[in-house]
């Protein structure tokens, strides 16, 4: 009896861990007004030489108005962020080009930073391989 | 917040003018209104990949605008002929063949589909080289 209960205490903790995990895949920040910025991107990124990959970035806003700018550092060498554009509504596709001699790199660390009014700002990772073409 | 918005259309309309582009805007109820930028010209080499940027302009609205990109040439295709953003620019990237129709300012069509029935089309000319 006690080995069960141990174990139904043990699956509920799971569970509930599972939970949180899953509901923060983003990365969430507060401003001093009390507006919130979620940034949810994905964790990893493959591209070949000499092609145009994307990513889809979504945004999550509470009490934050107006355009979201999305930056992106530390990519690799030849490997350039192609998009001028800002996020109005709550998701936007951005696009990146390899060069024909873009550095070949495997889980590079890059960082997708989205900014908004207020100066409020979230930053996640973004691993980046980059293949040979073909 | 109007005004932030009306600086940063204006901002990528000048860009765009100044690299040369063709844009309308369409007016709705309430002052909303829709301006698509597109730019006038984009050259492509068979084999090759190209991006073309879109610029959206909303005044009084922030909803999604849904664009749709025709009449590209035989053998070039586009990676989503149409879609739905939340962006200030939209971008298409599109993939000519090896064997793609050689042409020279061919007329392609850009659509942008906004709320409360807003829609307008402009177009740029596309030539594809060997």
């Amino acid at each position: 009896m006690k080995t069960l209960a141990l174990l139904t205490v043990v699956g509920l903790l799971a569970l509930v861990v599972g939970c949180e995990e899953r509901g923060s895949t983003g990365t969430t920040v507060t401003n001093t007004t009390g507006g919130t910025l979620t940034l949810q991107a994905p964790a990893e990124m493959t591209i070949k030489r000499g092609e145009i990959a994307n990513v889809m970035i979504d945004i999550k806003r509470e009490n934050l108005e107006g355009p979201v700018s999305v930056r992106f550092d530390n990519l690799p060498a030849g490997v350039t962020a192609v998009d001028r554009k800002q996020i109005v509504g709550n998701q936007g596709e951005f696009n990146f080009k390899a060069a024909d001699t873009a550095d070949l790199v495997s889980n590079h660390q890059a960082k997708v930073t989205a900014s908004g009014s207020g100066g409020i700002a979230a930053t996640k990772p973004l691993t980046i391989t980059v293949t040979n073409g073909e | 917040m109007k005004s932030t918005f009306t600086v940063l259309a204006l901002g990528a309309i000048l860009m765009m003018l100044v690299a040369g582009c063709q844009q309308s805007t369409v007016r709705g109820p309430q002052g909303k209104a829709l301006t698509l930028t597109v730019p006038a010209t984009v050259t492509i080499d068979r084999g090759q990949t190209q991006v073309i940027e879109v610029g959206l302009a909303r005044t009084d609205f922030t909803s999604p605008v849904r664009l749709s990109l025709t009449n590209l040439p035989h053998g070039v295709t586009a990676r989503e002929s149409s879609k739905t953003v939340e962006t200030t620019m939209a971008t298409f990237v599109i993939q000519a063949a090896n064997d793609a129709a050689l042409v020279t300012n061919q007329a392609v069509s850009v659509r942008a589909q906004g709320p409360d029935g807003m829609a307008t089309t402009e177009q740029f000319r596309l030539t594809v080289r060997q």
